[in-house]
């Protein structure tokens, strides 16, 4: 499918000619796709009609507005990082927000970062620490658009004990309705700052998000305000090191610990009870997907050397924390209450991470999620979901990841999943509640064709697991055909997302792939 | 190697956008986060190295041929390497290679850039880059008493390069090179007129055969001087003898040395007296053809082995290229020896710094973009406070300058040889 030359003629009176283009060296690279296509042994999916670079939500409006004119499609990306991003027919534009890049306000007194969607985590985090302050990091890795994952989809991260995810994190929202209208969500909407998401001014956030987020289903958001945290580290935390193998001291007043347990039931009591005494920073199962092993190793050849010594071994029933103290006081009060802990939950230290290469190289990740890449792809290329995810209790965290073990020990034999002995699923608690989330991925072949083939009867048997059980019965599925299978599980929410999106896209504008229209 | 040789590589791409930005872990500003000059200059996912990862995969999968912006992509790319280390930080991907290697089969498959065929030209009839005359070439040493290794033996040969023989402006810096070796005692040649270029920067465009004659030129010269030691103060040939002749099969018994490495070495053994005192505050740019492309090249065959069922490691291990090893440290150390000198650093530096702009064939084919490159560079040493930007490479000095010259700025850019000479 082509484009007229009348309509790239008016994309290009909007944004220029440099920032448009129907070649095909340059579209192909959006059909990329390997987040999500590896695993079902894609890499290449359909074209966008066209590329386009907006630099400001005016000309991001202009765009919206001609595609409706043209009766074209439009999905948004940000750092363009996931299988969400890939356009769902040909007649569709993909907007890369690149152009839109910057930090437009960093209000330290409010703890606010005001960004556009091309600013990545980690520069807000760079920025955030010199203030005190820190953001919350999507787990897929603080290279990632931080409005993209506030705005757009769930957003666990190791955080998240603190922290909630992404979209408890947002604040006041600029947005680019399908229709081309712009409407400033929350305390903007009426001209009072950018400190809340629900007012004074309307709050949408329940329709513009809901729980997994409409990734790119229902517009395009330009500008959003995001919740910083107390951050009580130096101003710069001080890496050491030349690449691959950069760590960084734990802080004065830091601790970093693996906490290992008898049972899995003691494990989610152990986080829930962490979280909920207000003692974590960062804290997550180790693992998640692929082994920890990878993340403090510089090369795969490394990692499996000292694996086969029986080094960097990781118990299976075992997170990962970070405690931040601002005083010596509030740090002996944290260990104290750690201790506790632990004794209650009949967990304790797990050896491995208190070695010195160990800790600095893990805590930096736990700090800055600078490593996450390596964890799930560098073993073997790619990773899958097993299809065990589930967000509900503590208790339910337990309960799923012992069906999860049994289900990766069941089809350990196959030899289909990189088997390092370590269990590599993946939970934390949100906000210090019982509120969590389990998540089972492992390291898959991205090549060996076959292997996906059975990896894929795996996963079938775990969204079984989950949908004969309330395991993953929750509201973040998305797409078409999970949605009607899991829809009337789950009071039938799809019917609600139906209804949005023909009221605010009633031409379907906005790309229908992940949010689509019921029809 | 050929572009299928990579393609398991392609497919273990996860499209993170490491590449885009220097490693993660080093971030700690909104300004300099970024290490691409290619995709932060034009935008569109291709312009990266994961994007051209997936143009390769592209090509081998037949979805896209030739057209002008595939060509534009592939050689707007300064070919500094930093994409390979942000990659490489977290993954066992050889990302870089696959640039080159598309260009090598650009250029096999005629898809020539015509900017860069004048370059080509003066290669191939007068053995330099720089459109010179080869009977010019050693003009730059005229009134130096020094020896000429194709008439006398010497220990250590100094290889001028194509940039320092023909670019009359960095005469002084080259001569005064020259001098500070004799000055300390080193029994020094130079090959004048008779000298070749070193291959690299061609090789970087594409044209891999030229950078196998050159490799095999220069050896045999240096086989025949029976030098121990060969000096540069060129970045790009330095890497050519260091790393891109072993690479290619053609390995030397020589010792190759940057000047940078050679003065710290005099500096050591106390053959150099630095008594003046230059009082200054400097930031140094690291060239990338002696830092992170400046890893010496272990030359490695094996094969990709399974362990822990799906988990690929290479038998025998893979001497990978992740930066690790670049020249570092040793300009710094001359830098400091400096009486008077105050050294300070850039956000980017050492295996993540940002290009200068020239490499790659870009300061010949993309001007504008290799000055915007080096724009970008020169606001960062700005804001170090610097008086001025050191680099170790004429390219960067050159590129730096012209940049200088056209934004009216005024930061000064001089390599170390000539902060070494104010010392003495």
């Amino acid at each position: 499918m082509e484009l007229a030359q009348d309509f790239y003629r008016a994309f290009e009176d909007v944004v220029g000619s440099e920032n448009i283009s129907v070649d095909p060296a340059i579209v192909d690279g959006y059909a990329f796709q390997p987040m999500g296509g590896a695993r079902r042994g894609v890499r290449f999916f359909k074209r966008p009609i066209a590329v386009i670079l907006p630099g400001t939500t005016k000309e991001v409006q202009s765009v919206v507005k001609l595609c409706g004119r043209f009766k074209l499609k439009v999905r948004a990306m940000g750092t363009g990082y996931g299988i969400y991003n890939i356009v769902g027919s040909e007649d569709t534009v993909q907007l890369d927000l690149r152009r839109m890049n910057r930090i437009i306000d960093i209000d330290e007194k409010n703890m606010i970062a005001i960004v556009e969607p091309y600013v990545s985590f980690i520069q807000v985090m760079g920025e955030a620490m010199k203030k005190g302050l820190a953001c919350n990091v999507l787990g897929a890795g603080s290279q990632c658009s931080m409005l993209a994952s506030y705005t757009s989809l769930h957003g666990n991260n190791v955080m998240a004990a603190s922290q909630g995810y992404s979209g408890r994190n947002l604040l006041g929202v600029e947005w680019v309705l399908p229709t081309g209208e712009i409407i400033q969500l929350g305390a903007p909407g009426s001209g009072a700052g950018w400190f809340t998401g629900d007012g004074p001014g309307p709050s949408l956030r329940g329709i513009m998000r809901g729980a997994g987020g409409a990734q790119s289903g229902l517009g395009v958001f330009t500008k959003c305000a995001a919740h910083l945290h107390p951050w009580p580290g130096p101003a710069e935390l001080e890496v050491k090191g030349v690449s691959p193998y950069y760590e960084a001291e734990v802080p004065p007043n830091f601790e970093y610990h693996i906490c290992e347990f008898p049972t899995w039931q003691q494990y989610a009591d152990a986080m829930a009870k962490m979280g909920a005494a207000g003692i974590v920073f960062s804290m997550q199962k180790t693992g998640g997907p692929g082994s920890v092993g990878n993340c403090v190793t510089g090369n795969n050849n490394e990692f499996y050397e000292k694996r086969v010594k029986g080094e960097l071994a990781v118990p299976w029933k075992s997170f990962a924390i970070v405690m931040a103290g601002y005083t010596k006081e509030e740090h002996d009060w944290q260990v104290k209450t750690f201790n506790a802990i632990l004794e209650e939950t009949g967990g304790k230290i797990a050896p491995v991470g208190e070695d010195p290469m160990f800790k600095n190289s893990d805590f930096l990740c736990m700090t800055k999620a600078c490593f996450i890449p390596r964890q799930p792809f560098r073993a073997s290329g790619t990773f899958g979901v097993d299809g065990m995810v589930g967000i509900d209790t503590a208790d339910h965290m337990a309960i799923g990841l012992e069906a999860d073990a049994d289900l990766y020990t069941k089809h350990t034999p196959s030899g289909v999943m990189v088997n390092d002995g370590d269990l590599n699923s993946w939970s934390t608690v949100y906000e210090g509640s019982h509120y969590a989330l389990f998540e089972c991925g492992y390291a898959i072949s991205a090549i060996n064709q076959e292997n996906l083939k059975t990896y894929q009867k795996m996963t079938d048997e775990g969204n079984d697991l989950c949908y004969t059980t309330p395991f993953a019965n929750n509201l973040f599925h998305m797409g078409e055909l999970t949605l009607k299978r899991f829809g009337p599980k789950c009071m039938d929410y799809p019917k609600w997302m139906y209804k949005i999106k023909k009221t605010f896209d009633p031409n379907t504008v906005a790309d229908p792939l992940v949010y689509p229209t019921g029809d | 190697m050929a572009l299928i040789d990579l393609k398991n590589d392609m497919l273990r791409c996860c499209r993170c956008s490491e590449c885009k930005w220097i490693p993660l872990a080093k971030i700690s500003n909104y300004r300099y986060a970024q290490v691409c000059p290619s995709i932060s200059r034009y935008n569109f996912h291709a312009y990266s190295a994961g994007g051209k990862l997936a143009m390769g995969l592209s090509v081998l999968e037949n979805r896209i041929g030739y057209t002008t912006d595939f060509l534009d992509i592939l050689y707007r790319c300064n070919m500094c390497g930093a994409c390979d280390v942000s990659c490489k930080c977290n993954k066992d991907i050889e990302n870089f290679a696959i640039t080159q290697e598309l260009r090598i089969k650009a250029v096999e498959d005629g898809q020539l850039l015509p900017q860069h065929m004048p370059i080509l030209d003066s290669l191939r009839k007068e053995d330099n880059t720089l459109l010179g005359k080869k009977a010019d070439r050693g003009n730059w040493s005229k009134g130096l008493d020094v020896k000429n290794i194709t008439e006398e033996k010497a220990e250590v040969y100094f290889h001028a390069g194509c940039r320092y023989s023909f670019d009359e402006e960095l005469w002084p810096q080259i001569r005064a090179a020259v001098k500070i070796l004799q000055k300390a005692g080193v029994d020094v040649a130079i090959a004048g007129k008779d000298e070749n270029c070193c291959g690299c920067r061609v090789y970087e465009m594409g044209y891999q055969g030229e950078l196998t004659k050159y490799a095999e030129n220069n050896l045999e010269m240096l086989k025949n001087a029976g030098v121990k030691t060969i000096v540069t103060a060129c970045a790009d040939c330095y890497q050519a003898f260091k790393v891109l002749y072993p690479k290619i099969g053609k390995s030397t018994n020589v010792e190759v040395l940057h000047i940078t490495e050679y003065l710290d070495r005099l500096i050591r053994q106390e053959k150099l007296q630095l008594n003046k005192k230059v009082p200054m505050a400097v930031t140094y740019h690291d060239p990338c053809h002696l830092g992170r492309l400046g890893e010496p090249y272990v030359p490695w065959q094996g094969e990709e082995k399974l362990v822990f069922n799906q988990m690929y490691i290479y038998d025998p291990p893979k001497p990978w290229r992740k930066g690790t090893h670049g020249v570092y440290e040793i300009p710094r150390d001359v830098i400091k020896a400096l009486p008077g000198v105050n050294l300070v650093e850039m956000s980017r530096i050492k295996e993540y710094a940002w290009c200068c702009g020239a490499g790659g064939g870009v300061i010949d084919a993309y001007p504008e973009f290799a000055q915007w490159t080096a724009l970008e560079r020169i606001e960062e040493a700005k804001s170090t406070g610097a008086e001025a930007l050191i680099t170790a490479c004429p390219w960067c000095k050159r590129n730096f300058t012209d940049a200088i010259k056209a934004s009216g700025d005024r930061l000064k850019v001089m390599d170390i040889i000539e902060l070494v000479e104010q010392s003495i």
